[in-house]
């Protein structure tokens, strides 16, 4: 449920990023109507679904005030176990075990990192050549298309982020991600309030 | 990090992991931690690049004119070039080949060395020109092309902020406010990353470093890439974008 809320959260944020663009019209019906549905999920979950409600009343009328604290203090004291023990979390993962921690990393052969180091060289002198050129904005546009090209080979082979674990390229996503926010914020505000150079 | 290389050749990792693997996951996933600081930090000053370009764009095309593409592209391939070394570096500490570890180490501070000896000439050129922001920008001429260059601009294209002659000449020097701001924070770490290239290189000639343990070099790669990533779009918005 929570996953449900968050999400809808997402898409409340990113419909208002493109209010200035669109206007008034389409925003505010789409958030109030994910606010709404979220809402009404959210109860219907609570009362019918996981009868929530229902043992919370339950747990208050038999141990007064604190009895609906009970279950959280449970949860709690079950992560607090789980952090003490990680071998337990680790063993189950199945990764590895051995005393001297055998490592299991993919090695990347060195023809790939010729290939990759090919590719960048490539994309610079694409990138060169392009500017020569006058495309008038669309210059813009593709010296950073280029540039992303290059940094996904530089990250997914030098930095070996293809092999790595899902948490790392989460953590790195999500730094990419609010980059991403702090953009499409900063481009809704300039470009709607402050007159623009249209011609680059 | 305390990581002990017992007498046969083994690594033992701290007491608080659960294997050298563990400890290595854990180590990385806080670098993965740094690099997005570094991402933010440097993403930070891409945007506020790209706010007073699109406010402001005849004064970034007419400063880029006045950098060298030609070392902007060199520089570019030296440290693509130093990626792939430091990538190398990392593979044969994998490989347990101390040796050959060891000379692309060498070879990636080499490069970095090169990236800030062409980096010096560029500064030392635009320092002699007067194209320094704030009080000692002393170029004048650099504002006439400016006000040149939007005087040839079709009429219905220009701002009010453009058409202010006097405020134009007032921020003309802000190009060089982004360029000397974004080029030496990078510069910076580029230095930082030598010096941190360096200590893994005397680790691995000591023979601190093997395929069972190699975590620090690992580290310091993640780095060095990321200074080669923000180079990538440093380039082609700086010398190339006008």
């Amino acid at each position: 449920m929570e996953l449900f809320i968050q999400y809808s959260l997402y898409i409340i944020s990113c419909v208002c990023i493109f209010v200035p663009f669109f206007g008034f019209g389409l925003g505010p019906p789409v958030i109030i109507g994910t606010a709404v549905s979220v809402f009404a999920g959210n109860a219907y979950a609570l009362i019918a679904q996981k009868g929530i409600l229902k043992n919370f009343i339950k747990d208050k009328k038999d141990s007064g005030q604190s009895g609906g604290l009970v279950p959280v203090l449970e949860e709690a004291q079950k992560l607090i176990d789980g952090i003490e023990n990680p071998g337990s979390v680790m063993k189950k993962e199945g990764h590895h075990g051995d005393e001297h921690g055998e490592h299991h990393h993919h090695i990347i052969p060195i023809p790939v990192y010729v290939g990759v180091l090919l590719v960048l060289l490539i994309g610079t002198v694409i990138t060169v050549a392009v500017a020569q050129v006058d495309f008038g904005a669309m210059n813009t546009v593709i010296a950073i298309l280029v540039a992303t090209i290059k940094a996904a080979f530089v990250l997914a082979f030098f930095m070996h982020l293809k092999y790595d674990n899902m948490l790392n390229r989460v953590i790195f996503g999500s730094g990419f991600f609010f980059l991403m926010l702090l953009i499409a914020f900063s481009a809704a505000d300039i470009f709607t309030r402050a007159s623009v150079v249209k011609t680059f | 990090m305390s990581i002990v290389k017992t007498e046969d050749g083994h690594f033992h990792h701290a007491h608080h992991f659960n294997s050298l693997s563990h400890q290595y996951d854990s180590a990385k996933q806080g670098v993965w931690l740094f690099m997005v600081t570094e991402i933010l930090m440097f993403g930070g000053l891409f945007v506020a690049y790209l706010i007073y370009k699109s406010l402001y764009a005849p004064i970034f095309h007419v400063g880029s004119s006045y950098l060298d593409w030609r070392l902007g592209s060199i520089n570019t391939v030296v440290l693509i070039t130093s990626s792939f070394t430091m990538a190398l570096g990392i593979y044969f500490n994998q490989k347990n080949k101390p040796k050959q570890a060891v000379i692309a180490l060498a070879l990636t501070i080499l490069c970095a060395l090169a990236f800030m000896v062409i980096k010096y000439f560029e500064y030392s050129h635009k320092i002699h020109l007067g194209l320094v922001p704030g009080k000692y920008f002393t170029n004048t001429e650099f504002q006439n092309k400016v006000a040149e260059y939007i005087s040839n601009m079709p009429i219905e294209s220009l701002t009010p902020a453009l058409s202010d002659a006097n405020l134009m000449k007032k921020i003309a020097p802000l190009y060089f406010g982004f360029y000397f701001v974004m080029t030496g924070l990078h510069g910076l770490h580029v230095v930082i990353g030598a010096c941190l290239i360096f200590w893994v290189m005397v680790k691995t000639a000591k023979g601190q470093f093997g395929a069972e343990y190699y975590t620090p070099v690992e580290g310091v790669g993640l780095f060095w890439h990321i200074v080669d990533l923000i180079w990538i779009y440093l380039f082609p918005l700086l010398y190339l974008v006008g």
